[in-house]
């Protein structure tokens, strides 16, 4: 079965490494991809992501933390920022040795005082960028009349972070809105179905280089019911439908496009850049007796 | 080492302060965190000219100059909507970011270094022009969730509070000025163009 599955421990984690800490960080979140062969054979002990796109595209995830993966994450911020200090107290000797210098020799430029790292303006990368997994272009589940991708993940509670791979640093980031879902152990996740959307997408007006049109119109996504198909080899294990949650506002740390994910009913809305939880919505209007 | 981090701490420093925090409460709020400018300093922004005649050759370029503008905003909420859509559209990594070696390479002198060579001719070829674009992208994507119109400028007025950022990034100082006058435009030109597309 090992065969059958190509470790793709998301390679924007390995990268996103911090460079100043000495402590390896934790593996926060472990993804294989699912192969299309005859016979598939899924794990009880982990968490299966499912979703149909209309053709071969990648999809970036990252983990909301849990509060041991909280603990793990500031335990490593703290260690980073140990070592920012250690480094600027290295760095201010060196500058009031070459300010000492500079100050009795002619001509020459006074060094550029460090900056001292405080709690405050430290900064460190968030956890998302340590925590994350990437479904496709490639290595699809199933490729014929549209696409299918299956991970096996880390179960716990993930956002879509956008469109894009963070190999290839190309895509789109629902920075400015998006939704959560939970994966949980021994359960395929069905995420619905991404779609053309259709009904919004527009081309650039002629001339026009910086339309952020496309961006915002391209794709849509439509949940599963328990109605939807689902793949008749993994027909047999447990499915859950995704139960999609607003999402509030993230920072574009790839430096991509950024957009949002399109209204989705019951689940997400937008009065201009506001999130609206439609779902929280209905629990305020109908309370539970 | 060091000089990464101070790098680092340089270019976030003004854009993800206060985060957390203020997404606990709010999911609407800038991941940036919070604003503030003070009222002597509001008080004291001269708004920029706009007025101009209009070439053909300006009204060719409107994809790339123009100001932003939403009726009934005050100055406070057009600042922050600003400076959250500049927190977007800075430190972009553009279209091309300099892939990493392929694996089997990785581990190689040769390897790295015919990466490195590849990733920085492409970068000084494609990167400056197409960080300034997504900028605008970002920009224009950003405030019109947010309910601005946009407006034609001439390249000269437009220069006159904006910048772009290709090749470094724009000094925070300056950055600054040119978000508050970008603000006082929002929030209280009177445009006297069409709005165009976002």
């Amino acid at each position: 079965m090992k065969k059958l599955m190509i470790m793709s421990l998301a390679a924007a984690t390995l990268a996103a490494v911090p460079t100043f800490a000495k402590e390896k960080p934790p593996v926060f979140v472990e993804a294989k991809v699912v192969k299309d062969a005859k016979v598939v054979k899924l794990d009880p002990a982990k968490a299966y992501v499912y979703i149909r796109t209309p053709n071969a595209m990648p999809l970036h995830f990252t983990k909301i933390p849990s509060a041991e993966d909280q603990i793990a994450y500031d335990k490593l911020k703290a260690a980073a920022f140990a070592e920012a200090r250690e480094d600027y107290a290295k760095a201010l000797k060196r500058y009031e040795r070459d300010l000492e210098t500079a100050t009795k020799t002619k001509g020459m430029k006074k060094p550029t005082k460090p900056v001292e790292p405080t709690e405050s303006n430290f900064q460190f990368q968030q956890f998302g960028q340590l925590a994350n997994f990437t479904v496709g272009a490639f290595n699809r589940f199933h490729n014929k009349d549209g696409s299918v991708y299956l991970h096996e993940v880390t179960p716990g509670t993930y956002r879509i972070f956008g469109q894009v791979d963070p190999l290839l640093g190309m895509g789109v980031c629902y920075c400015m809105g998006s939704v959560t879902f939970n994966a949980e152990a021994g359960k395929i996740v069905d995420l619905g179905s991404i779609s053309f959307d259709s009904d919004h997408y527009k081309r650039a007006e002629k001339g026009d280089s910086s339309s952020p049109i496309v961006a915002a119109y391209a794709f849509t996504l439509l949940p599963a019911t328990t109605e939807t198909s689902i793949d008749p080899r993994v027909a047999s294990f447990p499915r859950m439908i995704a139960d999609f949650r607003a999402a509030g506002k993230a920072a574009n740390y790839m430096g991509i496009a950024v957009s949002r994910i399109p209204a989705i009913p019951g689940v997400i809305a937008y009065e201009r850049d506001w999130i609206v939880d439609l779902k929280a919505s209905a629990a305020t209007a109908s309370p539970t007796q | 080492m060091y000089r990464r981090y101070v790098a680092l701490v340089s270019s976030v420093l003004l854009c993800c302060a206060g985060s957390a925090r203020a997404q606990e409460t709010d999911p609407s709020a800038s991941p940036f965190g919070p604003v503030e400018i003070k009222a002597e300093e509001v008080a004291s922004l001269q708004m920029p000219k706009l007025e101009f005649s209009a070439t053909p050759e300006d009204a060719g370029n409107y994809d790339k100059y123009y100001f932003f503008h939403r009726k009934d905003t005050d100055f406070k909420t057009a600042f922050a909507d600003i400076s959250e859509c500049d927190g977007y559209a800075r430190g972009l990594a553009s279209s091309f970011r300099g892939a990493d070696v392929p694996y089997p390479y990785a581990g190689t002198i040769a390897g790295a270094a015919g990466g490195v060579i590849a990733n920085a001719m492409m970068a000084a070829i494609f990167v400056p022009g197409e960080k300034r674009r997504m900028r605008r992208v970002n920009m224009r994507q950003c405030m019109g969730f947010k309910g601005y119109d946009r407006f034609g400028l001439s390249k000269d007025l437009w220069e006159q509070f904006n910048f772009e950022e290709g090749t470094g990034a724009e000094e925070e100082q300056s950055r600054q000025k040119a978000l508050k006058l970008q603000a006082l435009v929002a929030s209280s030109a009177t445009p006297s163009g069409k709005a165009l597309s976002i």
